[in-house]
């Protein structure tokens, strides 16, 4: 049972941009999710990829996060979601703060509306993604990501 | 995409949407509607305060 939680969203600065620093804070569940942080860490640290962080607000333990960044598809503006990770201790777990939502839901609504924003002024056609598993795809598809035909990936349209 | 303890292998983190796209995603992607209703849910529900990691040694 998790106690109630209050949540904030931030905004890595630079400083916190690298690996060692980073897997301090970042608990991941195996050696894979850690080379996947460091990777991440290093594409951010250079603006190829933005990287949100849900955060508990009391203490900023980190519940996890999620990384965007800009792409194509069929010649449209895009973003792509590079990777999404909850803290193993996490996983599964609904909050009361997140409106009865797994933090990877939230994360996911929180880039739906991002981009929703974002659109107002710079006009992004999709979200896409590529789940690292099969049973990934029933959460995306149940937040409304469609598959794209054999190719792997999900779309979700924002603009017609 | 998402961490697992068992990420295939096919996926490569940083890897970009396929340019080359069969007919049927083309046209998938073409006809498909934008999904109002999830557009609209995140929109409700997304309400968390966003703050600069600096202020907190983030």
């Amino acid at each position: 049972m998790v106690p109630p939680m209050g949540f904030e969203i931030i905004k890595p600065s630079q400083a916190f941009l690298h690996p060692q620093v980073f897997l301090k804070k970042v608990a991941c569940a195996n050696h894979h999710e850690q080379n996947y942080c460091t990777q991440l860490i290093k594409r951010a640290a250079i603006h190829q990829v933005r990287l949100h962080i849900l955060a508990n607000s009391t203490d900023l333990e980190i519940i996890g996060f999620i990384a965007i960044s800009a792409s194509e598809l069929k010649n449209s503006p895009c973003v792509t979601i590079d990777y999404l990770l909850t803290t193993p201790s996490y996983r599964g777990v609904k909050f009361k703060g997140l409106g009865d939502m797994k933090a990877s839901e939230y994360l996911v609504d929180y880039a739906i509306n991002l981009v929703t924003q974002v659109n107002a002024d710079i006009p992004f056609r999709y979200i896409a993604l590529q789940p690292a598993h099969e049973k990934l795809l029933t959460l995306y598809r149940s937040i409304g990501f469609v598959p794209l035909d054999k190719t792997g990936w999900l779309f979700f349209k924002i603009n017609q | 995409m998402t961490a697992s303890a068992s990420a295939t292998k096919k996926f490569i983190l940083g890897a970009k949407p396929p340019k080359k796209l069969s007919l049927e995603a083309k046209q998938q992607l073409e006809t498909s509607r934008p999904n109002t209703k999830a557009i609209e849910r995140a929109a409700r529900i997304v309400k968390l305060k966003v703050v600069d990691g600096s202020t907190y040694g983030f």
